[in-house]
Order: C-alpha cells, then structure tokens, then sequence
C-alpha cells in the first residue's frame, strides 16, 4: 500500500520532472521578454600616423539606473559623401560595449566640405531598440619623431593641417605614451607651439622587449573638426628584456615526457597488465585443473 | 554440476528469460531499434556533411557528445567500484546485484568512447592517436586508461560468469539451441566446481577486485584531467579528480537501482531482488550524494569567494536563471537534496520511490555534465570578439541529439542481449550462499 508520503513525494518529483522539461530546452538561452529601451551611441574617430582611421562606436543602455554597455552585438560601420554610401564592415562589440574597425583612408571619400563621414549603425536586440551615430572629421596631419642627442632621447610631435603649406596647429594638448601589455603608459605631455610642435624628453628606464624596442604613441584627443589623432613609433630606447634563467618547459610541448611520468606510467600499466595476464593464465589453468582431477 | 534445490529453482525461474525471446521482448527490441535508426541517419549526415551539422564551432567546441561520454563512463562505475568494493568486503547482499553491476560496467564503457569518436572531426586520423601518441598527453592517458579499464571489466565480468556458463552447458532442463550450449561450454573452460577450480576462480575475482577499483579511479581522474589540466574557469580545480570519481560512483549507483528495479518488474525477480537490496543501496546513494554535495559546494564556494573575472563570469552564468540557472538548479536539487530526501525519511525508503529518485539523481548528474562543458566552453579566457553570433553561444542540433538518445537505446538492448544470454542474478552465486 502507498502511503501518503509516497504519493506526495511521487506528485513532488513528477512535477520537478516537469518543470526541467518545460522550462529549458538545452543550450538555448531563455530571453526574459523585456520592452526594449533606446540605446546611447556613441563614435569617435582616430586619425593614426600610418594613413588610416580607428573607429570606435559604442553602445550603452540605461539599466536599473546607470548606463550598461551592451556587449558582444554587430555594429555596422559605413562611410558616405554627398552621393554615394560605403559599407566599411562590421564588428562585434566587447565586453566593454565598444566596437572598432580600422580603415585606410585610400578607400574613403571626402564630401564637399572636405570631410570624411562616418555612420555606425546598431540594428537592436532583445532588450535594445536600434540606434545610429554619426561621426565628421576633416584630415589632419600629424608626425612623430625621435632623436637621440648625447645621453637624451627626445621626441617631437608635429601637428598641422595638411595642404600646400601643411599649416601648423597650435595650443593643443598632447599627451605622450609608451605601448604596455595591457594599456598605454602615460609619460609625458604637453603644448603645440606656433610651429605646431611639441617635444619632450624620453624616459630612458622602461623595459622593452629582448632588443630594447619600446612603441612611443603621441595623442591628441577630441580635436574639433578633426576628432581624435595620434602616432606612433618604434625606438630602442627601452631596456632590452633579458630572458629569465628559470625557464618552466610546457609539459605537453616538450618531445619526450619527462622521466618521472615515464616511470609512473610503466609501473601501473605493468602492476596492471601484469595482474591481467595472471589471472589469464590462471583462466588457462582452469582447464588443466580439471584434467589432472578428472 | 550438480545443481543444489535453491540453484535447480533459480534456474527454472529463468529459464524463460534466456531460452527465447517474448514477443514483448522483441517489441522491446524492435522499439529500441527506431532511435538507433535514426542516430545512424543522424550519423551519416554528420560523416557526409561534417560537424557544421552539429551545434560545437570554434568557441564551444564540445557538447553533449562529451557530456554522454562522461555520463556512461561514470555509470560503468557500477559495476567496477561497487561490486568490487562489495566482493572485497564480502558484503553477502551483494551477490543477486553483482551481475547487473558487471554488464553495466562492460556496457557502458563500450558506449562511451563511441562519443569521443563523434567529436573527432578526422576520424580518417584516428590511427594517430596510436602512432604518434605522447605519454605527456592527457588524452593518450585517457585512451590507455580506457582500454585497460574496459578489458579489466570485461575479465571481471568474465570471471564471475564462469560458474555459470557451467551451469548453463550442464543444465538439461533448459531447451538452448545446439551452438549456445556449446557456446556456454567453450566459455565455461571445462569447469567441474574442483576445489582446484573453485580456488583459482576465488584468487584471480581477488586479484581483479583488488585491481579494478584503483583503476576505476585513475580512469576517472584521467578524464577529469583533460579538463582539469587547462586553464579554463571552472575546470581549472584540484579538486576536479575525485570530484569526477565520486560523481561517477554515485551516478552508477543510481543506474544500477534503476537496472535493479526494470529487472525485478519485467522478470518478477522479487524473490532475488529484494527490498533489501534496494535499501542497502539507497544507503550508499545517500552517502555518496552527500560527498557529492560536499565537493560540489566546496568546487563553487572557492570559485566564488575567490572573485577571479572569469571564474565569477561562469558561475554568474550558472545563477543567472535566463542562462543556466534552472538547469544549475535542478542538478542540486535532484542530484544532492532530492536523494538524500528520499533516504533519509524512512516511509519513503521504498523500492520504487528510491527508483524514482535514483532516475532524477541520475538525469541530474547528466545535466551537470553538461553544465561543467558548456557554460566554460562559452567563456573563453581570450574575449570573444569579431566571431560570428551562433559561434558564441553552444545550442545542440537534432543530430546531436538523435546520437545521444541512439547511444541510450544501444545501451538498452545491449542489456536486453545480455539478459538473453546470461540469467541477471548469479546462479552460482546463490549456491554458495546456501552453503555459507
């Protein structure tokens, strides 16, 4: 007879049975139905030294009071002039909500005001509607060099507008860095002056890598008109990095497994095998046993 | 042999189970048969069409088929660590389960690594695993350990059946076709029950109980390894290696309950499969359910407090119940409080609903198979950017699927064989036990 307990247990776990089947179906990830709120987007346009543009669009929503970066969506980016309209690609955001493309100014347009245009566009997801930016930068010049005099290396940044007179830009901020692992380290900074230059003094005590090589980046930031440049070099300025004494070999990478696991590996499949063929062997007896004992 | 009163009843209570098959049986048969079918179909698709036709991509690249093959090689723990355990200690209930435990142990390993070929993309190189196998390689480790385990399990089973097969050969009373009885006198290997004969038998089951339980855990801890050994959140565990030992035990435990219990109802074995049987078990269940709740929350707790960014983006997504959080959920609640439940008050300590909750404990540790791959495959160390959509998330194709459910029914009717061509308790065993 089924008591009470039983049968309660039994309708308990039928309807936990239930609810797994019901409520989620295996590698397919439940979206909670959500109304769909507009997204801030944002673009920002970097000229580098090497003729191309870092585009960087991001995309944020306002969620339980502060602005959350929607991370791990497509963003289409787009030039256009006056006539015509360019797919430049897509990209995924990161986690950080920020999508980048990098593209050479060979391929773009300029509009007639002398311009490059820009349109990122967000086509929206489960919990954001689409959104779009759009970004204008006219072309800026921008060089970076390094000198080294007596036991002082310099760097000297020159802004300008390009044209037949490259005219210099003055009184902007730059701010100057050396490229670290994971972000730039900030060395110095400082003013243009009338003839659009800014130069300062490198520090001489940072790592680089087994040659001493270290990327120097001068940067200026939210130019109007021009938006954001910077350039970059390679000097060996740095401190070359001396490869440690200690070297701890990768295990699978090595061509021959170390002694240790050799040795280990032969005493249990020995010990093993070593039993299984015993007991074959005793398996074989069995026969002979019954012979000598008809 | 001479067959004492209580083997001559065993064996004419089942004589009908492997003399021929019902007409039930082969419906059995003949259903199980419909999912393999459709999994060979599934299979030749993958084979013709490759794995695009699964959900596995560049980021997740395994699925369920790593999963099923965890899953089965943790239920042949059956038979490997508890009937060896049980043999060791001389436990005397043991005797009308062991048989069930030794197929499953043999069954599963078969099954298992079936899944591991699935997953490989050139099964035209399988061969190297072989030719140019590296001993530094957790998965040459895995494939020498699994070969090693499954012979041991196959001699383990071998060698508990032999005084059977005697009997079988020497039973007239059973109407076996001419090539099964001789079939049963080629594997019997003249045994005559000699004192001789007896011992030889009792030191290599010794022998063979002593060895396989050490192995059942190397193997296991092997496998864990080729998890444990990467720097992946969430695998990347000390604890990872008895942590997969003890899961597999208990979710062998749970099948054999389950096994136990189609057995007693399909051939009314009530007599041998007694409630006993079912209690004792459910005892080892509720134990090892709550060493796998203490290992599961000791797992979760250190990832947890410790805060590490990728860690913390694994078990977010394992609490957060529009990702994982239910299947999370369900895994510890059937496979850790619901057991121990069950056992724990003594009016629900029935066969049946011990059954019921040995089938959720068991479909529950499946489910965290699936939650220790997926969620971390998802989570790469190196951030996902510039990949296409669907290579992100892992979601499981129909092809997947039908293999999985193909690999369930194949274990089915491999049991249903096998209960055709040996009786499912030990004849001989219950011959000793009336002279103990």
């Amino acid at each position: 007879m089924m008591t009470e307990y039983s049968r309660k247990a039994i309708l308990l776990m039928i309807w936990m049975g239930l609810t797994l089947i019901g409520s989620q179906s295996f590698g397919q990830i439940e979206k909670k139905e959500t109304e769909r709120t507009a997204p801030r987007m944002n673009l920002i346009g970097t000229q580098l030294n090497n003729d191309s543009i870092l585009l960087e669009a991001s995309v944020k929503i306002k969620r339980e009071g502060s602005w959350q970066p929607i991370d791990f969506e497509p963003i289409k980016f787009s030039a256009h002039n006056d006539s015509t309209t360019i797919s430049l690609g897509e990209s995924l955001t990161s986690d950080k909500g920020i999508a980048t493309l990098k593209v050479g100014i060979s391929a773009l347009n300029v509009g007639e005001n002398g311009q490059w245009n820009f349109g990122s566009i967000f086509e929206g997801n489960e919990i954001a509607s689409n959104g779009e930016a759009e970004l204008s930068i006219k072309k800026i010049g921008i060089t970076l060099s390094g000198e080294k005099k007596d036991t002082v290396y310099s760097l000297t940044l020159k802004l300008f507008i390009p044209g037949k007179e490259n005219t210099p830009l003055s009184e902007k901020e730059v701010i100057f860095y050396i490229r670290r692992h994971f972000s730039n380290l900030k060395i110095a900074e400082g003013t243009t002056n009338e003839n659009g230059e800014v130069t300062i003094e490198c520090p001489q005590n940072i790592p680089g890598d087994e040659h001493g090589n270290i990327m120097l980046i001068g940067r200026v930031d939210d130019l109007e008109e021009y938006g954001s440049v910077a350039a970059s070099i390679t000097k060996p300025w740095g401190i070359p990095l001396k490869e440690s004494n200690y070297q701890s070999a990768r295990t699978l990478s090595t061509h021959a497994p170390p002694l240790w696991m050799v040795i280990v590996f032969a005493i249990l499949m020995t010990t093993v095998w070593g039993h299984y063929l015993v007991i074959i062997y005793k398996l074989v007896n069995i026969r002979k046993l019954k012979i000598q004992n008809p | 042999m001479n067959l004492n009163q209580k083997q001559s009843e065993a064996l004419k209570k089942f004589a009908p189970q492997i003399e021929s098959f019902s007409r039930p049986a082969l419906v059995w048969v003949y259903l199980l048969l419909i999912p393999m079918a459709i999994a060979a179909y599934a299979l030749y698709i993958q084979v013709v069409d490759g794995h695009i036709v699964t959900g596995m991509r560049d980021n997740v690249v395994w699925g369920l088929y790593i999963a099923n093959f965890i899953f089965f090689i943790g239920i042949s723990y059956a038979g490997a660590v508890i009937s060896g355990a049980l043999h060791l200690l001389n436990v005397e209930w043991r005797k009308p389960i062991i048989r069930v435990a030794e197929l499953i142990t043999v069954i599963a390993t078969i099954i298992g690594p079936i899944y591991i070929l699935l997953c490989v993309g050139r099964l035209d190189r399988l061969h190297h695993l072989i030719i140019y196998a590296r001993l530094q390689s957790p998965i040459t480790w895995d494939v020498l350990a699994i070969s090693t385990y499954l012979f041991g399990g196959l001699l383990f089973l071998y060698l508990a059946s032999i005084k059977d097969f005697a009997i079988y050969r020497d039973a007239t009373e059973l109407k076996l076709q001419g090539w099964r009885r001789r079939l049963y006198k080629t594997l019997a290997l003249n045994y005559q029950d000699t004192p001789e004969q007896k011992k030889s038998i009792a030191v290599s089951m010794n022998l063979l109980s002593i060895m396989i339980i050490p192995l059942a855990i190397i193997v296991h801890s092997v496998l864990s390894w080729i998890f444990g050994m990467t720097m992946r959140p969430g695998w990347h565990s000390t604890i990872f290696g008895p942590y997969f030992v003890l899961a597999a035990i208990y979710s062998g435990t749970g099948v054999l309950i389950i096994a136990m219990w189609i057995f007693r109802k399909v051939y009314k074995l009530d007599d041998y499969l007694q409630d006993k049987h079912f209690i004792n078990l459910s005892y080892i269940m509720m134990a090892l359910a709550a060493g796998y709740g203490y290992f599961t929350f000791s797992e979760y707790l250190t990832d947890w407090y410790s805060s590490e960014k990728w860690s913390s983006e694994v078990i977010s997504k394992l609490f957060d119940f529009n990702q994982y959080g239910t299947l999370f959920l369900f895994a510890n609640v059937a496979g850790i409080i619901l057991p121990i439940l069950v056992v724990a008050i003594p009016q629900l300590r029935k066969p049946g609903i011990i059954t019921i909750a040995a089938s959720f404990m068991v479909l529950a540790m499946w489910v965290k198979r699936y939650l220790i791959i997926v969620p971390t495959l998802e989570s790469p160390l190196i951030p996902i950017q510039d990949t296409r959509l669907e290579f992100v998330h892992y979601s499981a194709t129909w092809v997947e699927w039908a293999l999985t459910v193909g690999g369930i029914a194949t274990f089915l009717l491999l049991f249903t064989l096998a209960s055709k061509f040996m009786t499912i308790v030990s004849v001989s065993e219950l011959e000793s036990e009336s002279h103990e």
